[in-house]
């Protein structure tokens, strides 16, 4: 089991990657300029890792980041990866749908002390707009969660992908819930028009004002797993989870790639105006989703 | 002085030494009045609850030097709480409310911050909750001939249907106003924020329970669930009255939530918090299912320990730095590090975090919306959730991150033990209700059965069983530790030194130097962009202040009505009177 886990994080650490270099890569040719390679963030990962950091703000300072890689690591330890396999079966089994809507906060909150304890007033601003962003960005997924759960009566994920093994995929059986967690997803992975948070024009990077060296490097490497954790939870929500390495590729890209294009054509929303939206015609459309799953079945 | 009521707050375990059936009085005052104490599983739940916290609280008072009357007006009141709890019939329980009212109002009025307003606030609407009280009680009588629970229980079922509803409101709305259901809540933020910092805690974590137990027994015992999905007709897979319940307590939950991020007096978020908490419990203790009452039940212990812990550590905070807003305080994390654990262990839980008891509890209650479909009420308390990380951010960094916000504050010591000896202990109490969620389900049991309902799952002491789920607490919290061990060493392992910085100022600041006087501290900015989003400034800019001044505008000028119509003579007036009611009496009679 153990061996099992370090396969896994590894095989995030590798897919997150790649997937954070194709974005840089991607973007570039969108708009038109030079591209960096696709390894390129491995190459900062390293070099980050290697060199130090430039202040020190104390203990709770260095927890932070160790938190949120914790957060991130158990999330992908409990979101199913391959649905036929045993493949960390005994682990997953473990946790449920309500674990993994906390535990996806879970890291953000503890790095959020971290950049308190920094005393750089642009990080906490960029937490207090994240935490704001987030009254209206859980708000769909939420609503989309809630439906599936319902609709398979059961909040374990393995359960949620069998039973669309019988009757269809969910991203066909409930098309609106789908669109609201999509939404949702495109604020989760902090692309425009909700990336308000690291906003680089405005407070810095936001959160990550503070951090250099190893720290850096290890809230790069969280976030790439992360990522991977949310791309498999969506994948084995709506697309049904996937059976082989090519197929889990196949999907969380496609997944992957919808979000950056929808990333990529939109400006940056102020965070009122993020949340205004979100709590509009995203929510009306998970609701009637929901809607329909409640009073028909 | 503090260690004797310590020893005399210990001596009603002796009588409540099992959970069930120990204590079993009877006082017959006439032949038809009897005084009756009886240990039923639920009262007991409660019984320990406010015996503990008392406990605790009293620990923590060993820091200030108070008077007898104090102690003497506190035990007094745990002693009222206790006869609540415990009583049998509803003349106990009343005495045990006025008790607890007067007891209460007298020590709130000995803080130096009270005024005389919100004292008026408070007996007020304890007041209008103690009439409510016995209205209801007069009416269960008039069918029932006797005040005894189980005799009105029993009679309840064939009273007139107007009748029952008119009990069920009039008890309802006496028990929202102590556990400050919104719109009734008006008298909570300011007793709450201007009581005696430790005497907070007990408002906030054991005195609004009472409304909860009331509710409770109103609903689960005296009435009972069965009977009220056959009075209102089912909804989903729960009751119509259960889902009009939720929505009140959704409302409270959400109303408050928002309105606790954009306080800046650290006691009034907490008592807003504390609000839209009981707002939770509130929207599931409806359901009439087992999940329903389980979670009611989980998130009231949780609660409990959440707002005894976080009250404590505040009193601390205001006793050693004489400051109680956000922008007044900060930057404490280094000078009173282990009040900064205590308070992170507390947010961690009032924010449903899953290594603590905050998720086991909330867990509960979204399983219980799920097994009857209330969708909607799920969506509303998940969201008043995650607007609450807002809050919890906002009392951890106002107080301990961010930059001090003035000279005297960087000289702070850490508090004093005997506020953290308490705060340990329900630092403890958090976690172990989060890693053995099964062990609760065990409690619970009891009171399930007391209700008649079906009892829950648990698989050992770590694993709580649900409809739609299990959640193992044992295995999330381990794995949580292991994992941060595993990256702590890892990261240890990894040879990097930095400079330490010993200067506060040295940020990255748009390539600026900021100075003492640039205004680093973050913590009074909070929840102003909540004012920009349409929604929830339509929550914030209304407030129930505005309704309850024009009453009183209405009421007073009313009364300068009938004033007028006195002109100095008592006789002549008097005379008046008694004529125009003899005149309604005639035309009545004819």
């Amino acid at each position: 089991m153990v061996f099992q886990i370090i396969l896994l994080i590894m095989l995030a650490y590798v897919v997150g990657f790649i997937y954070f270099g194709l974005y840089r890569n991607i973007t570039a040719r969108i708009q038109g300029r030079y591209r960096p390679t696709v390894y390129q963030s491995f190459y900062d990962s390293i070099k980050l890792f290697s060199k130090k950091q430039s202040v020190s703000y104390g203990w709770m300072f260095y927890l932070g980041p160790i938190i949120m890689a914790t957060g991130a690591v158990l999330t992908l330890i409990l979101v199913p990866v391959f649905s036929d396999s045993d493949f960390l079966r005994s682990v997953t089994s473990q946790g449920n749908l309500f674990v993994l809507l906390y535990l996806m906060v879970l890291g953000p909150l503890g790095n959020a002390l971290a950049v308190g304890t920094g005393g750089n007033p642009f990080g906490v601003m960029g937490v207090v707009r994240g935490l704001t962003r987030l009254i209206g960005l859980e708000l769909p997924f939420y609503i989309a969660v809630v439906g599936l759960i319902i609709a398979a009566n059961s909040s374990d994920i393995v359960h949620i992908i069998d039973m669309q093994k019988i009757g269809g995929l969910n991203i066909i059986n409930h098309p609106l819930l789908f669109i609201g967690a999509m939404i949702s997803m495109v604020g989760f992975f902090g692309e425009s028009p909700f990336d308000i948070p690291g906003a680089p024009q405005e407070v810095y990077s936001g959160p990550r004002t503070e951090f250099s060296g190893k720290f850096l490097a290890l809230l790069m490497s969280q976030g790439s797993l992360f990522a991977f954790a949310k791309l498999v939870l969506i994948v084995d929500l709506f697309l049904g989870g996937a059976d082989s390495l090519e197929m889990l590729v196949l999907k969380t890209f496609a997944i992957f790639v919808s979000i950056i294009f929808i990333g990529i054509v939109y400006g940056r929303y102020k965070v009122e105006q993020a949340v205004d939206f979100l709590m509009k015609l995203p929510t009306l459309i998970a609701v009637l989703g929901l809607a329909r799953v409640v009073w028909f079945g | 002085m503090n260690s004797i009521f310590l020893l005399l707050n210990l001596l009603p375990i002796l009588f409540l030494y099992q959970f069930e059936g120990a204590l079993h009085v009877s006082l017959p005052l006439t032949n038809e009045f009897t005084l009756s104490l009886i240990q039923t599983p639920l009262g007991s739940f409660f019984a320990y609850l406010s015996l503990i916290s008392f406990l605790l609280v009293t620990i923590a008072q060993k820091s200030k030097k108070l008077s007898f009357s104090y102690y003497a007006l506190q035990f007094l009141l745990s002693l009222a709480m206790l006869a609540i709890v415990l009583a049998g019939d509803f003349i106990t329980f009343f005495i045990g409310w006025e008790i607890m009212t007067w007891s209460s109002y007298f020590i709130i009025s000995k803080s130096n911050n009270m005024n005389i307003k919100s004292l008026q606030k408070y007996i007020l609407f304890s007041l209008a909750s103690a009439f409510s009280l016995i209205a209801g009680i007069v009416i269960a009588y008039s069918f029932a001939n006797s005040f005894d629970f189980v005799a009105i229980s029993n009679s309840f079922e064939s009273m007139p249907f107007n009748i029952k509803v008119a009990l069920i409101v009039l008890f309802s709305l006496s028990f929202f106003t102590k556990a400050g259901v919104i719109g009734l809540h008006y008298w909570v933020v300011d007793t709450y924020s201007k009581a005696p910092d430790l005497f907070s805690s007990i408002l906030s974590a054991v005195m609004s329970k009472m409304g909860i137990y009331g509710l409770f027994l109103i609903y689960g015992n005296i009435i009972g669930y069965h009977e009220l999905k056959i009075m209102f007709g089912t909804m989903l897979n729960g009751t119509d009255f259960g889902y009009v319940l939720a929505w009140i307590g959704v409302a409270t939950s959400i109303i408050a939530t928002f309105k606790a991020i954009t306080q800046d007096e650290v006691k009034k978020l907490l008592a807003y918090s504390s609000i839209a908490q009981l707002g939770y419990i509130v929207a599931v203790i409806g359901f009439g299912t087992s999940y329903g009452v389980a979670g009611a039940m989980y998130h009231t212990l949780i609660h409990t320990i959440i707002k005894l812990l976080l009250f404590i550590n505040v009193a601390a905070i205001v006793a050693q730095t004489g400051k109680n807003k956000f922008s007044e305080l900060g930057g404490l994390i280094y000078r009173t590090p282990v009040s900064f654990v205590m308070l992170l262990i507390g947010i961690i839980g009032l924010a449903g975090m899953p290594p603590l008891g905050g998720f086991a509890s909330k867990f509960m209650m979204y399983n219980a919306a799920i097994d009857t479909k209330f969708a909607l009420i799920l969506i509303g308390m998940l969201f008043s959730g995650a607007a609450s990380f807002l809050y919890c951010y906002k009392l951890v960094y106002g107080i301990y991150l961010g930059h001090p916000t003035s000279k005297s504050l960087e000289s702070t010591k850490e508090v004093s033990i005997h506020y953290l000896i308490p705060q340990i202990i329900l630092a403890l109490l958090l976690v172990l209700t989060g890693a053995f969620p099964g062990a609760f389900i065990k409690v619970i049991n009891p009171i399930l059965k007391e209700f008649s309902l079906s009892t829950i799952g648990y698989d050992g002491l770590g694993v709580m069983q649900s409809a739609v789920g299990n959640f193992n607490g044992f295995f999330i919290i381990s794995a949580f530790v292991v994992i941060f061990l595993l990256i702590l060493l890892l990261i240890w392992r990894i040879k990097s030194k930095a400079k330490n910085n010993l200067n506060r100022f040295d940020i990255s600041y748009c390539g600026e130097v900021p100075t003492a006087d640039t205004s680093l501290h973050y913590g009074y900015g909070f929840g102003t962009e909540l004012y920009r989003i349409k929604f929830v400034n339509a929550i914030l800019k209304r407030s129930s202040s505005h309704f309850y001044e024009s009453l009183a505008t209405q009421t007073k000028k009313t009364s300068e009505l009938f004033s007028r119509m006195y002109y100095g003579n008592i006789h002549n007036t008097m005379i008046i009177i008694l004529l125009f009611f003899s005149a309604l009496f005639f035309l009545g009679v004819n």
